[in-house]
């Protein structure tokens, strides 16, 4: 295997766990989001949007 | 080398997993909440956000092992992309609008946008392990699947 796909695995891996990891930490909340909260999800939300994984394959 | 590429997807599949499933879905969880906060909708928000992280895991794993995961698993992966941020959107819509008027029309209409959203999130990880076998048979020297 060469080097370059290790990477690819282990990045992939790792994004993996870390989307895990950031549910956990979502569910660990007890009280609703304000306003501020929300719009930071936004922000995040359409900066995910705009990445590549976001594209249509075709 | 294989086997630790192997054991390290699964053990990712497995976390991202583990911390869906454990937390429950909107209706079905019993946690406290904070003063002032309605579990139905602290709930409701987890669950938009949990389903946000996985299709959002799940299409990033998808590019990055498109050529080994299969033309069914790039076919669902672009089915998510072109609506789940739709679906997120409309969701948020009506979470907002039902967090402005509690009514009870407007909490129906979550409860049918967060099943929604699930549905695409359970999608992504039922063939998050299908794609991490395809992919590790391609590897093995044997054809698409």
């Amino acid at each position: 295997m060469d080097p370059i796909t290790i990477i690819a695995a282990i990045t992939a891996a790792s994004t993996l766990m870390e989307k895990g990891i950031q549910i956990i930490e979502e569910r660990k909340r007890h009280a609703e989001l304000t306003p501020a909260e929300e719009a930071a999800w936004d922000k995040f939300v359409a900066e995910q949007l705009q990445k590549p994984h976001w594209k249509l394959s075709e | 080398m294989k086997t630790a590429r192997s054991l390290l997807m699964a053990l990712a599949i497995a976390c991202l997993a583990l911390s869906v499933t454990s937390g429950g879905l909107t209706g079905c969880a019993s946690s406290q909440v904070a003063p002032g906060s309605e579990a139905f909708v602290v709930e409701a928000e987890k669950d938009l956000r949990s389903a946000f992280y996985v299709v959002d895991g799940f299409l990033e794993w998808e590019l990055a092992n498109r050529p080994q995961a299969g033309k069914d698993v790039t076919a669902v992966a672009d089915d998510l992309r072109a609506h789940f941020p739709g679906y997120l959107k409309s969701a948020e819509e009506v979470l907002r609008a039902y967090k402005a008027n509690r009514t009870a029309e407007n909490k129906a209409a979550l409860g049918t946008w967060v099943a929604t959203l699930n549905s695409a999130m359970i999608q992504s990880l039922k063939y998050l392990p299908q794609a991490t076998a395809n992919a590790a048979y391609a590897k093995a020297g044997n054809p698409a699947q």
